[in-house]
């Protein structure tokens, strides 16, 4: 028996009604209850294989569910990240990286703090130019996606790493020999950097799924 | 220990064997095949099957398609490049830990 359009709409709302109201989540809950909602009509109502279905979900209801994509996407997240660093370190690119430490550590050497600062300042103006020139309009369109939400806390966790890793300042200013606050600072930048790398890549994943979404529902309303 | 439990360590090696026969396919789909192919001993909820099909595309196993069935969307499954590579390894290191572990289970006398 195929569920109607009315009946497709009450399985979204049931699943509002379980806390989850984002479009792309409840996309991807909705064809795996309206398939076993139909198997079970055939000797059942609607309301009980309704019910009957959510049921099989188990005691913690969509969480799991909810939770996989979650973690899906963070996997994928990852291999990304993981690619780009392999690339970043794997020949060609490895000259380029090897450069750019070597003149970051020998700057420090000659100049002190005011390198890593430098730099660290103004990567972060940049970062925040790109990602309100590039980002900011186009996923305001998609801020009810679980997705987006999910990217949002993911910069919010970046934005704090980078504020804590300023903290870190306070703390290399102990030390005095050159040679080791210059190998603290390329770590300091190091780090700074894979946090960015994590934030940029996390951001592109969502908007490119959200569009996805997009170009296959048509409005995610 | 019920079948659901004993289930769990090998449903990646599942979802991709039964992608790897069946080409494409999706969630609920998987679900009833398994129920189906076990005679009703294995059935896979739902709170188990999607974190692991969320991995696997995760880790650029799978790839998924979607399609509009019914009125609505129906998200499809099916083998990565890596995955259809990975489905071999996975099937020799599940059959490797069944010989080891019959070995242990029903050894031999002495």
């Amino acid at each position: 028996m195929k569920l109607t359009q009315e009946q497709l709409l009450e399985i979204k709302n049931f699943i509002s009604k379980k806390g989850y109201s984002e479009p792309d989540v409840q996309l991807e809950l909705l064809d795996h209850l309206a398939c076993g909602i139909e198997e079970r009509m055939q000797y059942s109502n609607f309301d009980r294989a309704l019910n009957d279905t959510y049921k099989s979900f188990g005691i913690f209801g969509f969480s799991d569910f909810v939770e996989g994509i979650n973690k899906g996407h963070q996997k994928a997240v990852w291999t990304q990240i993981k690619s780009h660093l392999k690339t970043v370190f794997s020949f060609p690119w490895i000259i380029f990286t090897l450069l750019i430490i070597y003149s970051l550590y020998s700057a420090t050497l000659r100049y002190s703090f005011s390198v890593p600062l430098s730099v660290l300042s103004l990567t972060t103006i940049l970062s925040y130019s790109v990602y309100f020139r590039n980002y900011y309009q186009r996923e305001r369109k998609y801020k009810n996606l679980g997705i987006i939400k999910n990217s949002n806390a993911f910069m919010g966790g970046a934005f704090g790493g980078i504020i804590g890793s300023f903290q870190i300042w306070g703390y290399f200013k102990t030390f005095s020999n050159p040679t080791i606050l210059s190998i603290l600072s390329i770590l300091w930048i190091a780090l700074y950097f894979f946090i960015l790398l994590g934030a940029w890549v996390m951001k592109n994943h969502a908007l490119s799924r959200a569009e996805e979404l997009e170009r296959t529902y048509g409005n995610l309303d | 220990m019920s079948s659901s439990n004993l289930l769990k360590g090998s449903l990646q090696v599942i979802i991709l064997r039964l992608l790897e026969t069946n080409g494409r396919m999706y969630g609920y789909e998987i679900t009833k095949k398994v129920k189906e192919m076990s005679n009703g001993e294995f059935q896979i909820t739902e709170g188990a099957l999607y974190p692991a099909l969320h991995k696997l595309e995760g880790e650029g196993m799978l790839e998924t398609t979607t399609e509009l069935v019914d009125g609505r969307a129906r998200k499809y499954y099916s083998l990565s490049k890596n995955g259809q590579v990975e489905v071999s390894t996975k099937m020799l290191d599940v059959m490797a830990f069944l010989e080891n572990l019959q070995l242990v289970l029903n050894p031999k006398p002495i």
